[in-house]
């Protein structure tokens, strides 16, 4: 099993000479080894090692700036996440914020484990490996916490891939929107683990930053959870999967920095995957985990061994001794610091008792899996890593993993008094409508969906698509059925209102928060675990700061309100390209817990003569909706949320589906009240005929595009009629009319807005990607 | 008639899995004693008498279009 390369006489680690060297040398030295770290960072250092009496080796230097990097110390928003999320209930949550992955109880016996992280920094520069390599990631969160992977998700965010005129020499979102989805395509099907749920958007300010948040959920029986921490003094130090290469050095510190045109030279941050490393991968893992052979499992993301080993360690108040000459590498030659700071793929950090080396050896060798052991744990403060006879680091724990803490200057937003300017409605709706529904922003994401495989492992309830087969329409959150014999499912959606979080990041993330808990609500589950994946510009600018505490504060109060703890998340910071930087975008994953599967509603209309009712009330604003900014018009408000009608909507909501009284449901968000029923119309070409004066005094395009509140459009058969009306008592529900066998009729006190049939409305929606993918 | 082609490649370090998995599988069969494969792609230009330079147009056509720079590189061949 081992490799070792000496290079007979030759120290393996090279002195780095920070004692005595002044501001400029420092810069210099932290340009030349790629280090990343700021001036002050590296004074500090420079104090650290002088108070020590000798200078670092580069093995420790390049360890520091990994493990300081933001993407590993979450430096700027560590401070904050603190301040709004430690005093947060854990309600079911089991482990939340505090290992890899969140851990949430599922039923009696099992949990489910929850993790959603970004990627966008890689995806920017090779979109094909980023994208893939993202989903590795995540799906290796979940495995450490000895969890079976069940579901994938990804929030993908492009820049305007119908520009033809973009200059610079970064690559074209159309490019990056096909690698992405190619990537995520190839590894999620190759896996075997199925992709159900996740979003995707269109603006100008991902042009050059585009996003990918992948996401994963998997379960576990409760007494079987591995933690993310070794306690036990002996222990052995296994590197399980993929061998270690230079692909990926220097990942982290380059996420924590700025993406400018000279990024394109920086080759060595990226790495391709191998998902037929990972699909046996997951089950030597398991089946390991299954037979109790494991003490502590970590994977290794961004940051390498470096941090996996840092981490695992400093949690279970141990270090360890790492003799990283016995690290199996893909090429000949490696560095030391290299093989410590190598983010290649595929790879976990087993802790394991030295007399199960034998059955793990077997497990392992089973499923053709590689693992070294590398090392060893030991009490004490102090981790040593030796290459052959030689030290080559030697620091301590605390100091290495914990890192810098932040309090940047931060400032909030002015608040200004002018809303929007009402446009004139001057349009014909249907002539409107056509074109409002090829908009990349609005249309299908079938073209993306068509790709990846929904239904693999057999536990999917409610795909992303729903409906006839071949004519289906959008999901609002899927379904699946994880356990074999319990009829209980879990119902999963991802997404973010960006577009309102930039004109109001306190607001715009309640519209981000109530979206995806009505999104799993109408499912009919009870929303109970969130997960963040914070995607923002430039921390070091003010305003960006200021964005990040709003954002967190909005989360944090919507959280207490509805009795939701948040049991992991992720901060991606410097998303800016050549100085511009992207909207905040606060991507929120959120997981419900539903009681009966077969109960479960979907999207889509499924007869006619059934009636349609509005659950909630309106909110009578444009700002931040799709409409507005299809017709580039900007607004400085928002609508209102209100929190209170949405607990009181969801208690009703989960009785009502408990007693079956509603045949199908679809929140109202994007393009407003008007794609809601349209959505529901595709599923089976059933239309609608409402009449939307009884919703309120609004203006008629207001009623049909506003985006605000928290409002279900629900189906009821004739029968149920007045068991549904009774159900909601307390609760402002609106009638609005019939579902039709595919005649589609819209009015508002007595004029007619809208007349036609489902496939006029549906065929623009269907076709609005098929230029770019 | 210049017959030129562009061998393209994954740069060193960079993972090759289809080539990982075809040496994975070698072993199984019972190919044994070779060390690594690597895989690559190679165009070949049939092109026109008359193009006053025909590589710099090759190498061109390789850096917009064919190769990679971030995970591949390409060699040309007359």
């Amino acid at each position: 099993m081992k490799m070792a390369v000496n290079k007979g006489g030759e120290t393996a680690a090279q002195k780095v000479g920070l004692i005595g060297a002044d501001v400029k040398q420092l810069e210099q030295i932290c340009t030349d080894m790629s280090l990343g770290l700021s001036t002050e960072e590296m004074s500090m250092l420079q104090n650290y090692f002088s108070n020590l009496g000798r200078n670092p080796t580069d093995v420790e230097m390049q360890a520091m700036a990994q493990a300081w990097s933001e993407h590993c110390c979450y430096k700027s928003s560590k401070f904050y996440l603190k301040k709004y999320f430690s005093g947060l209930e854990k309600h079911d949550a089991m482990l939340a914020m505090e290992d890899d992955a969140g851990v949430v109880s599922f039923d009696d016996d099992y949990a489910y484990v929850v993790k959603m992280e970004s990627h966008n920094h890689p995806s920017a520069l090779e979109p094909y490996g980023g994208a893939a390599t993202g989903v590795g990631g995540i799906l290796r969160d979940i495995l450490c916490m000895g969890a079976q992977p069940v579901g994938l998700l990804d929030s993908i965010y492009f820049g305007e891939v119908w520009n033809y005129s973009l200059k610079g020499k970064g690559l074209h979102p159309r490019f990056v929107l096909n690698n992405v989805v190619g990537g995520i395509r190839d590894y999620g099907n190759r896996v075997g683990i199925p992709n159900i749920a996740g979003s995707v958007e269109f603006d100008k300010c991902f042009n050059n930053s585009p996003l990918v948040n992948a996401g994963c959920i998997g379960i576990v029986r409760k007494d079987k959870i591995s933690r993310s921490l070794i306690s036990k003094i002996g222990d052995l130090l296994l590197l399980v999967g993929g061998r270690t290469g230079r692909d990926g050095i220097h990942g982290v510190n380059f996420a924590s920095a700025i993406l400018t045109e000279a990024s394109e030279e920086k080759k060595s941050v990226v790495q391709l995957g191998n998902p037929i490393i990972k699909e046996p991968l997951i089950h030597a893992v398991l089946e390991a985990n299954e037979a109790g052979l494991i003490d502590g499992m970590k994977d290794l993301g961004g940051g390498g061994l470096s941090s996996s080993v840092g981490e695992i360690c400093l949690a279970g108040g141990v270090t360890a001794v790492v003799q990283l000459d016995h690290v199996l590498l893909k090429e000949e030659g490696m560095k030391p610091w290299e093989i410590w700071v190598s983010e290649s793929q595929e790879r976990m950090l087993l802790a394991i008792s030295p007399e199960n080396l034998e059955n793990i050896s077997k497990i392992f060798n089973g499923w053709d899996i590689e693992f070294s052991v590398i090392g060893e744990v030991v009490a004490g403060t102090s981790l040593v890593l030796m290459y052959d006879e030689e030290k080559v680091l030697d620091l301590d724990l605390n100091f290495l993993t914990s890192g810098p803490v932040y309090c940047r200057n931060y400032e909030l937003p002015k608040k200004e008094m002018l809303e929007y300017v009402i446009p004139p409605e001057d349009v014909n709706l249907k002539q409107f409508l056509l074109n409002f529904l090829t908009d990349p922003s609005n249309c299908t994401r079938e073209n993306i969906l068509r790709q990846y495989d929904h239904t693999v492992r057999g536990d999917t309830v409610i795909r992303p698509l729903t409906g006839m087969p071949n004519g289906e329409t959008h999901s609002d959150a899927s379904v699946i059925k994880p356990l074999e014999n319990s009829k209980k499912g879990l119902a999963i959606t991802a997404g973010s209102r960006y577009d309102m979080v930039a004109i109001d990041p306190m607001s715009g993330t309640f519209g981000t928060m109530t979206e995806a808990y009505l999104n799993v609500l109408v499912t009919g589950a009870r929303p109970n675990s969130v997960v963040d994946c914070l995607n923002m510009g430039n921390p070091e600018e003010p305003k960006i700061m200021g964005q990040l505490i709003q954002i967190l504060q909005s989360m944090s109060e919507f959280c207490k309100k509805l009795e939701l703890p948040v049991v992991a998340g992720n901060v991606s910071l410097y998303n800016q390209y050549s100085g511009i930087n992207i909207k905040p975008v606060p991507n929120i994953m959120m997981v419900g817990v539903m009681d009966d599967v077969s109960k479960a509603i979907s999207s889509d209309f499924k007869g006619p003569g059934n009636h349609i009712f509005v659950i909630g009330r309106e909110s009578s604003s444009l700002g931040g909706s799709q409409y507005l900014k299809f017709r580039n018009i900007t607004s400085t408000t928002l609508p209102w949320f209100d929190m209170d009608e949405l607990k009181l909507i969801s208690e009703k909501y989960v009785e009502a589906y408990g007693k079956e009284l509603i045949l199908s449901a679809h929140d109202v968000s994007s393009g407003g009240l008007i794609q809601a029923l349209l959505e529901m119309s595709y599923g089976f070409n059933r239309g609608f005929d409402v009449d939307l004066t009884d919703i309120s005094d609004a203006r008629t395009f207001e009623k049909i595009f506003s985006e605000g509140g928290e409002r279900i459009v629900v189906e009821v058969r004739p029968e149920k009629r007045e068991e549904f009306i009774k159900a909601f008592d307390g609760v402002a529900v609106t009638e609005i009319g019939k579902t039709t066998s595919g005649e589609i009729r819209l009015e508002d006190r007595n004029l007619i807005f809208l007349e036609g049939n489902v496939m006029e409305f549906k065929d623009p929606w269907l076709h609005g990607l098929d230029n770019y993918i | 008639m210049p017959v030129i082609s562009v061998e393209i490649k994954f740069l060193p370090g960079v993972e090759d899995p289809e080539a990982l998995t075809i040496h994975k599988n070698l072993r199984l069969l019972g190919y044994s004693g070779i060390k690594s494969i690597k895989t690559s792609k190679t165009y070949t230009f049939d092109i026109e008498v008359g193009n006053s330079d025909p590589k710099a147009m090759v190498k061109e056509i390789s850096e917009k279009l064919l190769a990679n720079p971030v995970i591949q590189s390409y060699t040309i061949r007359e």
